[in-house]
C-alpha cells in the first residue's frame, strides 16, 4: 500500500534562500540555481582585521586513516596550522553539497599560494564519512583529481569503519542521514553542508554553511586569524 | 512502494530546478540557514505557559499531531513540563534542526529540547540557567535564531535598570556561550549611523539576508514592562515611554551595527522576503500599527518606510506576530486587542493592502504557516501579564486551511479545558527530517503488504 500523505523534506542549510542567481542552466526549461561560493559574492567581503572571530569550541579530535591507509590523529593534525576542515562523501553528485565544499577550499588555497608566507600556515583537510566506499586508496586518487600537480599542505582523510567515523560526526555535530536507496549501489547521504575554520590551538572559530561558504570570505577570516597571531605574537606592530 | 520522503540530494535538486524560489514558505518565518519542511508536517510544538491553578501550573512544550493521514490527528500526543514558570515566550530550532531552544523572559532560563530523537515525544536535553551571568547583564531571551552552527538568542532588557537597553548574544549549538553583541545607543554607535532622533539600544526580533550581508533586529520593551499588569503599564506614562522606537542594520558577518533607523511604536516580528532578487523585510509596530518595509533602494542603501495601517491605528489593535508567504507574495498580521487574522497582498511591498480578515478568538497573538501555505496555526497568548482577563482570556492552538481566499477552521485545542497553560510559539516538527519513517505509515505499509 502506498503511504499516505507522501512528502518531500529538505536539510536545505541555506542552499535555496541565501544564493543569489550566479550563473543559469536549462534543464528541462526550468533553471538551476548555485550556491554563492560557485560565483562573484554578491557584497564586499569584510577586510580582514576589521571583525573578530570568538571561539565556538574545541575542535575535536579522533583516529583516522590518511590516503595511504596509515593511522593519524586528527588532533596532531589540528596543530600550529589554521585549518579549514570539511566533511564530504566522494560520490555526492550534488553541485551544491560536496563539490562546492572541495571547490572552495581549492580555490582557497589556490589564492594563498600567491602569498607563501600565508600558504605556509594553512593546512586544508578534507574527511569522508563514508568509509565503505571511500577507501584511502579512492581518497588518494580524488585528492589526486582535485590537488593535479599541485603541492597543496591538504589531507584527505577516511576512516575504517561508521563506528570509527561517527565519534567525529558526532563531535562537528555534522549529522548525516544515509538514504540506501541508491540505486549504484553506493548509497547517498543527506547532510547540511559546513566547513569549519580552526585556530592554531585547535579552536573552532567559524562555521560555514552554503550562505557564507564562499572562497572571499574564508581568505579574509583565514587572514584576520593571521593577523590575530601576528599581533599577539608582536604586540608592539599590532599596535601601530 | 513510494518513499515517503524525498532524501536531501534529491530534493535539493528538485526544488532547485524549480522556477525562481516561488517554493519556499513558518517555515516562512525560519532562519534560511534552516533544514526546512516542505510538505506536510506532523506535529506543532507549542510553547506554552504554565497558569497558576491550571494543570501542573508549569510552562512545557506541547506536542499536537497535525498530520491528517495520523490516527492521532487533532490532538495533544505529549506534554513536557519544565518545573516551573519562567514567561514562556519564543522559541527556535537549531540549523540541523535536532533540537529546538525554548526562553524563559522572567528567570532568563533557555531549555534546549532533542526533537531527532522521537519526534513525537520530545525530551529536554540541557537548560542553561547562567544566561545572565554569560552574557554580560542580558536578560529575557526572545528570538532563537540559527545561523551555521550557532544560535543568535536576541534579549529583551538588562539586569542593571530591567529596561530596554539590551544585547543580542551568540551561543554555540552544543549550548556554550560565545559572543554577546549590544544594541546602538547614543552613547555607544559602535560604528553605526544615526539615521534619525532615536538610537535607544533596545531589542526584540532578529532576522537575516545572508545573500546581503544583513542582519536586521527590532525593539520592544523591557522585564519591567514586559512584567508589569497591562493595564497598570497603560495608565503609566513613565512605563509608556519606555518602548523601543528603532530598527538595526548589522553586518550580519562582523556583527557589526551599521545603521539605526527610527520606526516609533515598538516594531517587533521581522520578515524577511525569500525572492532571490528581493532585499527586504517586513515589520509591524506595535503601538502605532503600522506595517513598515526595510529595503534595499536602487543606490544600495538600506532604508526604512511604513507603508500600510493595520486597521485603525487610533485604537489600537496591537499588531503582534507576522507571517510572510513562500511567494513574497502575501503578509498575515496578527491584532490582539480584536483577535483578528488580516492578510494583505505584498505583490507592491511599498503598498501592502488588506485583502482579509478574520476573527480567530477572543485574544490572538502568534500565526504559523506551511510551506505551501495551505495550513495556518493560531495560538493566542501574548504575555502573561498581557493576556485578557476573565472569560476574553481564551487560550487555544487553531489548525486552519487556507485555500487562498477563506481561512477553514479543521480542529482546535483548547488549552484551558485540557489544562495546558496559555499557548504561545509554534515550531513544525515532521519524521523526515531525520530520516525516520511515520509509524502509522509503517503500519499501513505492512497491512498493505
Amino acid at each position: 500500500m502506498k503511504p499516505r500523505g507522501a512528502i518531500g523534506l529538505a536539510l536545505l542549510g541555506g542552499l535555496l534562500f541565501s544564493a543569489p542567481l550566479l550563473a543559469a542552466e536549462k534543464a528541462d526549461r526550468q533553471e538551476v540555481y548555485l550556491a554563492p561560493g560557485w560565483g562573484k559574492l554578491s557584497f564586499d567581503a569584510p577586510p580582514a582585521g576589521s571583525y573578530k572571530l570568538p571561539a565556538l569550541e574545541k575542535a575535536a579530535g579522533g583516529t583516522l586513516l590518511n590516503s595511504s591507509g596509515k593511522r593519524v590523529e586528527l588532533s596532531e593534525l589540528l596543530q600550529d596550522h589554521i585549518t579549514l576542515l570539511g566533511f564530504i562523501y566522494r560520490t555526492c553528485d550534488d553541485v551544491n553539497g560536496c563539490p562546492l565544499s572541495t571547490m572552495v577550499l581549492r580555490t582557497v588555497a589556490n589564492r594563498l599560494q600567491k602569498q607563501p608566507q600565508l600558504a605556509q600556515r594553512l593546512r586544508l583537510i578534507t574527511i569522508s564519512f563514508d568509509p565503505r566506499n571511500d577507501t584511502p586508496q579512492a581518497m588518494a586518487e580524488y585528492a589526486r583529481s582535485i590537488m593535479g600537480k599541485a603541492t597543496l599542505n591538504w589531507h584527505f582523510l577516511t576512516s575504517e569503519s561508521d563506528e570509527q567515523i561517527q565519534p567525529v560526526l558526532d563531535a562537528y555535530q555534522q549529522y548525516v542521514v544515509a538514504d540506501v536507496s541508491g540505486k549504484d549501489g553506493q548509497g547517498k547521504f543527506s547532510h547540511i553542508l559546513r566547513v569549519y575554520l580552526i585556530d592554531t590551538q585547535a579552536q573552532i572559530r567559524n562555521i560555514y554553511s552554503l550562505s557564507f561558504l564562499h572562497p572571499d570570505i574564508l581568505v579574509n577570516d583565514v587572514k584576520t586569524l593571521l593577523l590575530e597571531g601576528d599581533a599577539a605574537a608582536s604586540p608592539a606592530v599590532a599596535a601601530q | 512502494m513510494d518513499k515517503p520522503y524525498l532524501p536531501f540530494y534529491k530534493l535539493a535538486t528538485v526544488l532547485l530546478l524549480l522556477a525562481g524560489f516561488a517554493v519556499q514558505a513558518d517555515e516562512t518565518c525560519m532562519s534560511p540557514y534552516m533544514a526546512k519542511i516542505v510538505g506536510q508536517e506532523d506535529f506543532v510544538y507549542v510553547w506554552t505557559l504554565g497558569e497558576e491553578g491550571l494543570g501542573d501550573e508549569q510552562d512545557k512544550l506541547v506536542t499536537i499531531d497535525v498530520n491528517p493521514a495520523s490516527p492521532n490527528y487533532g490532538q495533544v500526543v505529549h506534554t513536557l513540563s519544565v518545573g516551573g514558570r519562567n514567561e514562556a515566550h519564543h522559541s527556535g530550532f537549531s540549523d540541523d534542526r535536532r533540537y529546538l531552544w525554548a526562553g524563559g523572559l522572567d528567570t532568563s532560563k533557555i531549555f534546549i529540547f532533542d526533537v531527532h530523537s522521537d519526534p513525537a515525544k520530545p525530551k529536554l536535553h540541557k537548560t542553561i540557567d547562567d544566561f545572565v551571568a554569560k552574557s554580560g547583564g542580558v536578560v529575557g531571551p526572545h528570538t532563537f535564531y540559527a545561523l551555521a552552527g550557532r544560535m543568535m538568542i536576541t534579549g529583551l532588557s538588562n539586569n542593571k535598570d530591567h529596561g530596554g537597553r539590551t544585547a543580542m548574544v551568540e551561543y554555540s549549538n552544543k549550548g556554550e556561550y560565545i559572543a554577546t553583541h549590544w544594541h546602538p545607543t547614543d552613547d555607544s554607535l559602535n560604528g553605526a549611523e544615526k539615521s534619525g532622533k532615536y538610537a535607544d539600544g533596545y531589542g526584540y526580533d532578529v532576522r537575516v539576508l545572508p545573500r546581503r550581508n544583513a542582519m536586521f533586529t527590532s525593539s520592544f520593551t523591557g522585564w519591567s514592562n514586559y512584567m508589569m499588569d497591562f493595564g497598570t503599564m497603560l495608565a503609566d506614562e513613565e512605563a509608556m515611554k519606555r518602548f523601543g522606537n528603532t530598527a538595526v542594520l548589522w553586518d550580519l558577518h562582523t556583527r557589526k551595527p551599521k545603521k539605526v533607523f527610527d520606526m516609533p511604536g515598538a516594531p517587533l516580528e521581522i520578515r524577511c522576503a525569500w525572492q532571490p532578487n528581493h532585499n527586504y523585510c517586513f515589520t509591524t509596530t506595535a503601538l502605532t500599527s503600522k506595517i513598515w518595509l526595510l529595503y534595499e533602494d536602487a543606490n544600495g542603501v538600506w532604508q526604512a518606510k511604513a507603508v500600510a495601517d493595520i486597521g485603525d491605528p487610533s485604537k489600537v489593535p496591537l499588531p503582534v506576530d507576522i507571517s510572510i508567504t513562500s511567494d513574497d507574495s502575501g503578509l498575515w498580521v496578527q491584532t490582539f486587542m480584536d483577535g483578528k487574522t488580516r492578510y494583505f497582498d505584498i505583490t507592491d511591498p511599498f503598498a501592502p493592502k488588506q485583502v482579509y480578515e478574520k476573527v480567530i478568538g477572543a485574544q490572538l497573538n502568534m500565526i504559523s504557516q506551511s510551506w505551501d501555505g495551505k495550513r495556518a496555526y493560531f495560538t493566542s497568548s501574548l504575555l502573561d501579564n498581557w493576556d485578557k482577563k476573565g472569560d476574553q482570556d481564551e487560550q487555544f492552538f487553531k489548525a486552519y486551511t487556507w485555500d487562498g481566499k477563506e481561512l477553514n477552521l479543521e480542529f482546535a485545542v483548547d488549552f484551558k479545558a485540557e489544562k495546558l497553560g496559555s499557548a504561545h510559539q509554534m515550531r513544525f516538527g515532521a519524521y523526515g527530517l531525520y530520516g525516520l519513517q511515520r509509524p502509522y505509515a509503517a503500519r499501513d505499509i505492512a497491512a498493505g503488504e
